[in-house]
């Protein structure tokens, strides 16, 4: 009952911060910023509001268009369109991640998923003692030859031109063939009704908002943001600059603040996709963990227990552990 | 000084309105604690390839710790000098940013150096502090020419300033950073040196990915000079490789809607085998049925 | 139609299944529909709650539903293909154990595919399997061929039953409801047995027995391929549809001897289902156990002598005795030794002990559909990291223990209204001089 109440609450206080149009942080969303601009909160016709964007151009937009859950609505048709004549692409630096767990943090509230869904997911990766532990955040990797929509049996779950992998969950029968066929675990189930999401949403693929039990749901490479030009949540989010996002036929990734030739970065630092081995041609490149900004230990500082206790099976972990007992 | 008073009412009204919805708000939303922000201004100024003044002020305020952007925050630009004029108020959007272009064709006063001082100003509400800002910019005329000479591309660049009495001043010495734009940012390629005496630089630009079309948008751009501020030209060419992405070379994408024919055909097979039989059964059980009432008529 | 001398004998015997139920009988009945119900009212929980009320989370995404599926369809396939091979090759004493072996057959093929309502999601969207059918699918596959092997084998016993209608629908002491007689007339559509009728029956049985062995193979290696397909450690495996359909045929025959026991003993059926029978039973357990143990082996000797890493980590945990040890002993070497040991030892080989080895093999080919699913998703590429142990571990939820009763239960409450419903053996079933052979050949 008091799990029930809670959610409730929680999806109202969701309600709240889209209606007010606010989700830079849901503090202020809900007190400071109303007391600081009381005008808001007053109706009338759609604002049109000047931005500069990050490449220095002024444009005008609707100024809904500027409220981080996005109003920029995508039908279910539609969503099957990929964005024209263009290639999503990913590289992760792994020599810059500390686990700071700020993407999973902007993922969780741009789509409003409940806390215990994790769409990118922070791995500690080490294969036997003798290697050098790293921190691996992993996002669906939007695979080229994709065996999760290979294998869906309604078409629910589809690949577009741009590369990008969606699932449109009005058509998934939630048989959960794709989540075994995923071999990257990218996919996750709605097992119960859940009570995150606002429901006066209008349900898109591109942001897999609202969900639906019974269905699958997982990384969207925050397409709805692609549309409006924007990085992905993760990547904006991330502070250490360790997510590069970009187009790969303009062969450029930028993490926010550096703008770097994909193609370039990739040879220069060697780099690489996770499990070649399976032929599922990954979106995603990895940037080998050399040349660390952080000890691997940074990323287990102010981590709560629940989070630490999933890297317990890891050598090193379970060396430290040892050591304490031995100290 | 007309649009001085029209200001005032402005802001009179837009006062009374504020007080108006401070009563909703307070009603739609709980408000436990009371305290006063003291809001910073981030202030740059952008010239943009029209010529028209961009001003970009981003208001921020301590919360919790972090800096947090506030959202419609009424900021007032205006020039300052001998009087002051107002040039217009914007309101920040969710990132704590407002923008104000002006247009080329406005004659903005100077001094003698053919520098401008501007100001943002941020009036505060109940339980916020004011605050305001300045920026003092020369005003720079940056030019971009694109040519092949004997077949190698290259940019060529020339900036200028106004000088005491009027004439054109080359400016010197100076870095001028390129870029091309690209989807979500722009790709620095590379940098032209203004020369000393002429103001002039060039950069052999360096192949490329264009769009489909292999259309490119160069930018060069002289970035946030503490006299110049931002200026900035962009110009858009056909000098880039167009390239045609193609999913490696996949012969079997099992993945797409439609199944490869060969599947297609076998299920086909299979399936009008089973049903070719089956029917044959079925009009032998019809038959069945009607021999019977042939022996009894 | 006058029914023959022979058909008159096994109608007298059976007349009063069909007429009436004893007390014991209504008990069988009533508790095995208590079961059933009380697995109803698990799914409607399931669909209120949805699939959170279950064991499966998001590593193991298929779990009993899956297993009971696979196992179900397997017995149903290898009953079809024991009928149809008995149909075919025609001996002498296939008469008595033909019409079980069918009935069998169709009931399990019908509980299976029930369980993909279990499984999945959102049930009200399933008709979209057939409106936005995507062809590459291995779903698709089973869908078309489920189908379709549903449908022949139905006719297929449907037309083996046509004649035993027209015997029950012309046998006028018969004392059962007039619904009944007037099913027992419909059904029967009008045959009267006589030679142009019995030829197209003949005809049409022939055509459809032929269909049924080669569409029995097929449907169950595209149900193994729904594994074979993907990437998973344990699943990624050329020889999953041969190895399926040889452990389908394997626990398909010893359920039929399971049947046949327990209906030898509650019809007292010793006459019909004699000694000879279960022999025969027992030399194809026999051959079937070296057949499976041979593909068990060279499937994960392959993997454990490969080395290759997530074999590898699946492979120890598959050994491990605090993990699946025992259960992998049990269902690879238990499911084998079990009859060539017993069986093979003539002194030891009696209807208890075949009946015996019967259990054990089908119990240790639903083990083995457990854990060729369960420790496989629990072994993923990427590790799992995850404090979450109901999400790491797998293990059921009452929702799925009743749902997968219920299916048992359902396998028995069909057979036994079948019986009641059609004889249990077919026209023309003699027991007298079979027996005479029987007991010359067990001798
Ligand atoms: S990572 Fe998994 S879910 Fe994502 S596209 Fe690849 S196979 Fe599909
Ligand atoms: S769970 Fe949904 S998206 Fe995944 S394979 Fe099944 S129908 Fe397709």
């Amino acid at each position: 009952m008091e799990d029930n109440k809670n959610s409730k609450n929680e999806s109202r206080r969701n309600f709240l911060k889209l209606g007010l149009g606010v989700g830079v942080t849901s503090v202020l969303s809900v007190a400071g910023a109303n007391l600081l601009n009381p005008t808001k909160l007053k109706a009338g016709a759609p604002e049109k509001v000047k931005v500069l964007t990050q490449d220095g151009q002024l444009v005008e937009v609707d100024k809904s268009e500027l409220i981080p859950v996005s109003e920029n609505f995508v039908g279910i048709e539609e969503s099957r369109i990929g964005i024209p004549n263009r290639k999503f692409v990913m590289v992760v630096d792994l020599g810059r991640c500390k686990n700071a767990r700020k993407c999973i943090d902007a993922c969780q509230e741009g789509h409003q998923l409940p806390k215990d869904q994790e769409w990118i997911k922070v791995y500690l990766l080490q294969n036997t003692e003798q290697e050098s532990p790293y921190w691996f955040p992993r996002p669906c990797f939007h695979c080229d030859n994709p065996l999760c929509v290979s294998v869906c049996p309604v078409g629910a779950t589809y690949k577009r031109s741009d590369g990008i992998v969606l699932v449109d969950n009005e058509r998934c029968i939630g048989c959960k063939f794709c989540m075994t066929g995923c071999p990257f675990s990218a996919r996750q189930f709605h097992w119960k009704e859940p009570t995150t999401y606002n429901e006066d949403l209008k349900y898109s693929p591109e942001t897999s908002m609202p969900g639906k039990e019974g269905t699958v749901g997982k990384c969207v490479f925050c397409a709805d943001k692609l549309r409006e030009g924007k990085l992905p949540r993760c990547v904006s989010a991330c502070p250490m600059g360790v997510l590069y996002f970009g187009d790969m036929i303009e062969d450029t990734v930028t993490n926010g603040e550096q703008t770097v030739r994909f193609s370039e970065l990739i040879k220069d630092r060697s780099g690489y996709r996770k499990f070649e081995e399976l032929g599922t041609e990954p979106s995603v490149y990895y940037l080998p963990p050399v040349d660390r900004m952080f000890p691997v230990e940074r990323g287990l500082e102010g981590l709560d227990e629940e989070t630490m206790k999933r890297y317990k099976d890891v050598p090193y972990i379970k060396n430290l552990k040892e050591n304490e007992k031995g100290v | 000084m007309e649009v001085k008073n029209i200001y005032k009412i402005l802001i009179l009204l837009l006062s009374f309105s504020l007080r108006i919805s401070n009563a909703y708000s307070q009603e739609d939303v709980e408000v436990t604690e009371e305290t006063t922000y003291e809001p910073i201004l981030k202030f740059s100024g952008l010239k943009n390839t029209e010529g028209n003044r961009i001003l970009k002020c981003t208001i921020l305020t301590r919360l919790e710790g972090k800096w947090t952007p506030i959202e419609n925050a009424e900021l007032t630009f205006s020039v300052s000098g001998d009087s002051i004029l107002e040039l217009g108020t914007q309101k920040s959007d969710n990132m704590g940013i407002a923008v104000l272009e002006i247009n080329k064709s406005i004659n903005i006063p100077s001094d003698e150096n053919g520098a401008t001082t501007y100001t943002v100003e941020y009036k505060g509400v109940e339980n916020s502090e004011p605050n305001s800002e300045e920026l003092t910019i020369v005003d720079v005329n940056l030019e971009m020419s694109l040519e092949e000479i004997d077949s190698v591309k290259t940019i060529i660049i020339k900036a200028s300033k106004k000088g005491a009495e009027g004439e054109i001043v080359p400016v010197e010495d100076h870095d001028v950073n390129i870029y091309v734009k690209r989807l979500y940012s722009i790709l620095k390629v590379g940098q032209a040196y203004l020369e000393e005496g002429t103001g002039e630089g060039s950069l052999e630009y360096k192949l490329i990915p264009g769009d489909s079309l292999g259309n490119i948008v160069i930018i060069a751009r002289i970035d946030e000079h503490e006299e110049f501020g931002n200026v900035e030209v962009r110009q858009t060419i056909n000098w880039g490789t167009p390239v045609s992405y193609a999913t490696n070379d996949i012969k079997r994408e099992i993945w797409t809607n439609e199944a490869p024919l060969w599947m297609t055909i076998t299920v086909i097979i299979f399936v009008l085998g089973v049903w070719y039989h089956l029917i044959l059964v079925f009009i032998r059980m019809w038959k069945i049925k009607k021999l019977e009432k042939n022996t009894i008529n | 139609m006058k029914i023959e001398e022979h058909n008159l004998k096994n109608l007298k015997k059976f007349a009063p299944f069909l007429e009436s139920t004893s007390t014991n009988g209504w008990i069988w009945i009533s508790s095995l529909v208590l079961i059933i119900l009380f697995g109803f009212y698990a799914y409607g929980y399931q669909i209120y709650e949805g699939q959170i009320v279950t064991g499966m989370r998001d590593y193991v995404s298929w779990s009993l539903y899956k297993v009971n599926f696979i196992f179900f369809m397997g017995i149903g396939l290898a009953g079809a293909l024991i009928s149809s091979v008995l149909h075919l090759a025609n001996p002498p004493w296939k008469k008595p154990i033909v019409r079980i072996s069918e009935l069998m057959a169709i009931i399990s093929l019908i509980i299976g595919p029930v369980y993909i309502l279990c499984d999945v999601g959102r049930v009200d969207k399933l008709l979209n399997v057939f409106i936005h059918a995507r062809l590459s699918s291995p779903i698709t596959w089973d869908v078309i061929a489920i189908l379709m092997e549903l449908i022949v084998c139905t006719v297929f016993l449907y037309l083996a039953l046509i004649h035993n209608f027209a015997i029950l629908r012309d046998y006028k002491e018969l004392k059962v409801s007039r619904f009944r007689k007037w099913l027992y007339k419909f059904m029967a559509i009008n045959y009267q047995h006589t030679p142009e009728q019995a030829k197209h029956i003949a005809w049409s049985q022939n055509v459809l027995a032929v269909l049924v062995i080669p569409m029995g193979v097929i449907v169950y290696s595209v149900i193994a391929w729904l594994f074979g397909m993907t990437k998973q450690a344990g699943w990624d495996s050329t020889i999953f549809g041969p190895y399926f359909v040889i452990s389908a045929a394997f626990a398909g025959s010893a359920a039929l001897i399971i049947v046949l026991a327990a209906f030898r003993r509650f019809f007292q059926l010793q006459d019909f289902i004699t000694h000879r029978h279960f022999n025969i039973g027992a030399n194809l357990l026999m051959v079937l156990a070296f057949f499976y143990g041979y593909l068990s082996f060279s499937e994960y000797f392959t993997k454990w002598y490969g080395y290759e890493e997530f074999n590898t980590e699946l492979i120890v945990k598959l050994f491990d005795f605090s993990q699946y040890g025992g259960w992998f002993i049990y269902a690879n070497f238990g499911a084998m030794l079990v009859p060539l040991i017993l069986l093979g030892v003539k002194k030891w080989r009696t209807i208890t002990s075949i009946t015996f080895s019967a259990v054990v093999v089908v119990s240790a080919i639903w083990v083995k559909c457990y854990l060729i699913i369960i420790p496989t998703l629990e072994t993923q590429h990427m590790p799992i990291q995850d404090s979450r142990p109901e999400w790491v571990h797998y293990s059921p939820s009452w929702v799925e223990i009743a749902l997968t009763l219920s299916g048992f239960a359902t396998l028995c409450l069909f057979l036994t209204l079948a019986s009641k419903f059609v004889t249990i053996l077919p026209s023309g079933a003699v027991a007298d001089e079979e027996i005479s052979k029987g007991k010359k050949l067990i001798a």
